[in-house]
């Protein structure tokens, strides 16, 4: 159950100095940290939101979208939201958030002891500040929008995860994050994985709501700085109630030889809009980024992508897929970018949106700006209603158009879903997927 | 004589707008092998696929009769669920769906009830076994990345597991190596004088000479033009259809 907030644990907040001072304390702190937050706020005094002149934003309906009075609350013993989509059984180490505080945290102790560390950002701030202080907004600069400097203001689920020379930690780490409908939430994730060292992390994010709850705000940064040779896979799978925006602006750096799978998966949220950005760097280093959705109602799901290459003989490769149903809509705004010094570097991407109604709409952008000669990109983006052939083919065995219809669309999406990471994920996204394919329009019912 | 299990009256088929079978009639018994032969372009194909119910393929007059029901107004999987099965000349591919679930959601719907997966497996092992085809097989996406000759191979595996009751083949020969061709040709061999009946669309001799067809059919410009038995198709491989097309032009009423 889902123990009621004392009224004095609720916040509704403007961005002050009171609040984040507010906060800062209430996490515990060290002082480098509030002030690291307080420089965060006057960034984001100083900017303004994004606005549709920019590329990126354009394609962003923001009308509706809460920019002000978010009630950001701090409430201990909340129990993580039904929605929240269990992907363990077999992870090395759990951190839980809800509402705001951390409400479960464990590690394998044997990884523990090889210096693996898997904790609240704020804790890690305070007990291992040298580590934290050297990475923390370095590969998402809190100035990067008004978003992520609100964020690095008033962030309170945060997570650090760090990961030793040479490490591997086999099993998945997972990251829990919940929060009541009408609630909004900020969030951090940074993981530093030294060289040669090797892991994967899951984040699954959830609340339950209907579209008639208080509308809310979310939005996580994700900074992973990968150095030499260090392989990080992670899967991000999105599950905010209707009643939620949500942004995320995940971004990685990779250095030499580094490779990364940055994998998000989107079901929940009115408005999701993910900023998916990879500086290849490192020469030789690759990266693999993946979309998949399913739109419903009237969701738009937006995805801005960029493969920087800036390092000799790199790597990317991104495929994006969805499915949309009812009134939904989706945006793939997806650049590979390679700087002269990127030689020998092959970029590709792939955006795939399925129409599944009349009303349903699609609009995938690849763009290409490259500056070096010696490179291999391409892009692909399609978009389009499910293949008649595909359902002939079906039916000519004996299988119903309606099954046959849901076969050739989850088989579109699973060759998204068989490279996520890890048995588990795979199930529950496969579950995922099949349940918000079967959710009645919301309409339905009202309608003659 | 009993009831043909298909009888084809008069048909004609369009593809957008164009008339491409003109008038076909044909009966198939149960027991039978009918061969279809004719030039490139003739037909053959459309007939096929308006017999399995691609919404493409308009019938435009005549009719379709299975076991005596008019089947013209029937979907494609109410055809195949009672007994109608069509090897497909180019199968398609379903990217993202394993060829086992399709295979078990397939042989559910033909029998009319859920196969226990156990029971499933056993069966498909079975065809497998019978076959020749590696269990590896089967994990893969339907037809995704197949080979011209794998195609070919999961449709008999299909046509094996679902067991038909009227089998037509397009061009099923087409593409497939000398032992798989041998091995397609001890299946129909193997079920026929049974209740089921085969329909080979082909080419080549070749396949005859492992099955040989109680009625050989020459199509041409949407028509069955002449039939006769397997020596006609002999006659084809000998003389080409030239000679045999000329002959039934001139031997009809102007
Ligand atoms: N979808 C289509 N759109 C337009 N024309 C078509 C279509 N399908 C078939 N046709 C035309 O109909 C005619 C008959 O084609 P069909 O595929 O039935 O021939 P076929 O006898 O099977 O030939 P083949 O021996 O080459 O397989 C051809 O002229 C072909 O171009
Ligand atoms: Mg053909």
């Amino acid at each position: 159950m889902v123990h009621a907030p004392a009224l004095d644990q609720r916040l509704t907040v403007a961005p002050s100095r009171d609040a984040v001072e507010a906060l800062a304390a209430t996490l515990d702190e060290p002082g480098w940290l509030r002030d690291h937050r307080l420089s965060a706020l006057a960034t984001f005094e100083s900017l303004s939101w994004p606005s549709a002149d920019e590329e990126e934003w354009r394609r962003t309906p923001m009308d509706g979208v809460p920019l002000e009075d978010w009630e950001l609350p701090h409430e201990e013993n909340t129990d993580p939201p039904a929605t929240l989509a269990p992907l363990g059984g077999d992870e090395a180490g759990l951190l839980s958030h809800s509402n705001g505080s951390t409400t479960e945290q464990a590690l394998d102790e044997a990884l523990a002891a090889q210096g693996v560390l898997l904790l609240p950002l704020s804790q890690a701030a305070r007990e291992y500040e040298a580590l934290v202080r050297a990475h923390l907004n370095t590969v998402t600069p809190t100035g990067y929008d008004r978003f992520t400097a609100l964020g690095a203001a008033l962030w309170s689920q945060g997570l650090f995860c760090y990961l030793p020379r040479g490490l591997t930690v086999e099993q998945p780490l997972l990251h829990y994050l919940g929060k009541r409908a009408g609630a909004s939430a900020l969030g951090h994730t940074l993981v530093v994985a030294e060289a040669g060292s090797t892991a994967t992390l899951i984040e699954s994010c959830a609340s339950d709501g209907t579209s008639t709850s208080a509308p809310s705000l979310t939005h996580h940064t994700i900074e992973l700085a990968l150095d030499t040779a260090a392989r990080v896979q992670l899967a991000r799978v999105q599950h905010w109630d209707p009643a939620t925006t949500a942004f995320l602006t995940a971004r990685a750096r990779l250095g030499r030889d580094a490779n990364l799978l940055l994998a998000s998966v989107d079901f929940g949220a009115r408005l999701s809009k993910e900023r998916l950005e990879i500086d290849l760097s490192g020469s030789g280093s690759h990266a693999d980024l993946l979309g998949l959705f399913v739109g419903r109602d009237a969701q738009h799901i937006e995805h801005n992508t960029r493969q920087n290459h800036s390092g000799v003989g790199g790597s990317s490769d991104l495929l994006i897929k969805g499915a949309l149903d009812d009134q939904a809509a989706a945006v793939q705004y997806g650049v590979i970018k390679i700087l002269p010094e990127g030689q020998k570097t092959a970029g590709f991407q792939t955006m795939r949106n399925l129409l599944l109604s009349e009303g349903a709409s699609a609009d995938p952008i690849p763009v290409l700006e490259i500056e070096a000669d010696d490179v291999q990109c391409s892009h692909a983006a399609a978009v389009g209603p499910v293949d008649p052939d595909h359902i002939f083919y079906l039916q000519s065995r004996g299988i119903p158009p309606e099954p046959a219809e849901r076969m050739v669309v989850q088989g579109f999406l699973e060759i998204v879903a068989q490279r996520l990471p890890g048995q588990h994920l795979r199930e529950a996204v496969a579950h995922l997927i099949e349940a918000k394919l079967d959710t009645p329009r919301a309409s339905e019912g009202t309608g003659p | 004589m009993p009831e043909p299990l298909l009888a084809i009256e008069d048909l004609h088929i369009a593809v957008e707008d164009k008339p491409i079978v003109r008038g076909l009639s044909l009966l198939i018994h149960a027991g039978e092998v009918h061969a279809i032969m004719g030039p490139n372009g003739s037909g053959k194909s459309t007939l096929a696929n308006a017999l399995m119910g691609h919404p493409r393929y308009t019938i435009t007059g005549g009719s379709v009769r299975y076991k005596g029901d008019e089947v013209i107004h029937w979907s494609p999987d109410e055809r195949a669920r009672a007994g109608m099965f069509l090897a497909f000349q180019y199968p398609t591919d379903v990217p993202g769906v394993s060829m086992i679930n399709f295979l078990r959601r397939a042989a559910s719907a033909r029998r009319g009830s859920e196969i226990p997966v156990r029971e499933f497996r056993q069966q498909l092992g079975t065809v497998l076994e019978r076959l020749h085809i590696d269990e590896q097989f089967v994990r893969r996406y339907v037809n995704d990345g197949f080979s011209g000759g794998e195609k070919k191979r999961a449709e008999i595996l299909q046509l094996g597991l679902l067991q038909p009751e009227l089998a037509i083949m397009d061009e099923t020969d087409s593409g497939l190596d000398i032992d798989a061709l041998r091995i397609v040709a001890q299946g129909i061999n193997a079920t026929r004088r049974d209740s089921n009946a085969t329909l080979l669309i082909t080419h080549y001799q070749r396949m005859l000479n492992y099955v040989t067809p109680d009625f050989v059919h020459v199509l041409a410009a949407g028509r069955i033009v002449v039939s006769g038995d397997a020596t006609l198709a002999h006659r084809l491989e000998a003389e080409g259809y030239d000679p045999i097309l000329t002959e039934a032009t001139e031997g009809a009423p102007a």
